[in-house]
């Protein structure tokens, strides 16, 4: 499966970064987040689309979205009609992160109506029906090396946007 | 909300496994799910992983999806 990617480090390139992910995301819009979990060290993941089980013995009875997005550990608000209903931090206590879990769980089986990337600040707005909102808001200034968020596609390929302004569009099959 | 330090520890233990990127998603499921079973790690309260205990988790995922 090819492999395209892009470091938009050209200012006049950054346009191009919203654009191109519309496109490769296009499809998704319309889906319904089926489900809302969380993987090791806290990751969001969003599943849509069509669900099926998890292809490993442990994990059969868990099930997988044909679209699977994940925040990594970029910082998440979610919003309803313009209000917060709860911000996250790397540095929340563990009360804090149990309320954000449930209070995110307004998502579950809501239709996405559009994704949305901020071409200078690589922020992600997820916009769900009835007015809800997830954004992501990274830290350009991240030094860590980890993509911002990421989007398993049912292209078997796996969208990942960040560090910075590097994109990436892979085969899910890829070695690390 | 999502830790870094966590999160970077899965991508290593990916790398030095040689996960592909589908594994590696599993990979954090799985560790989430032990943890939720009571077979979580002893690095704190929360049943969260050492260093040591990631590879041994990842050598028993592994095996299990060769054994399926």
């Amino acid at each position: 499966m090819a492999t395209v990617s892009l470091l938009a480090t050209n200012p006049q390139i950054k346009p191009d970064l919203a654009r191109i992910i519309s496109m490769i995301t296009q499809p998704m819009i319309g889906e319904i987040c089926r489900q809302i979990s969380f993987s090791y060290g806290d990751e969001l993941e969003l599943d849509f689309g069509e669900m099926t089980p998890c292809d490993h013995p442990k994990l059969a009875h868990l099930l997988k979205g044909s679209w699977r997005f994940g925040a990594r550990a970029t910082p998440w608000t979610l919003k309803h009609i313009d209000r917060v209903l709860v911000s996250t931090s790397e540095d929340d206590t563990g009360e804090e992160i149990l309320f954000a879990k449930e209070v995110i769980k307004q998502l579950e089986n809501k239709k996405l109506n559009e994704l949305i990337v901020d071409a200078e600040t690589v922020g992600l707005t997820l916009g769900f029906e009835d007015n809800y909102q997830l954004i992501l808001e990274p830290n350009l200034d991240d030094d860590s090396g980890l993509a911002y968020w990421e989007l398993f596609m049912p292209t078997e390929q796996v969208l990942t946007v960040g560090s910075g302004y590097f994109w990436d569009c892979k085969s899910i099959h890829e070695r690390h | 909300m999502g830790k870094k330090l966590d999160i970077k520890q899965i991508n290593s233990i990916a790398k030095e496994f040689n996960m592909s990127w589908q594994v590696r998603k599993l990979f954090g499921k799985f560790l989430e799910q032990e943890k939720a079973s009571s077979y979580g790690g002893t690095l704190n309260a929360k049943g969260d992983f050492t260093w040591e205990e990631l590879r041994q988790k990842a050598e028993e995922f592994l095996h299990d999806f060769e054994e399926s």
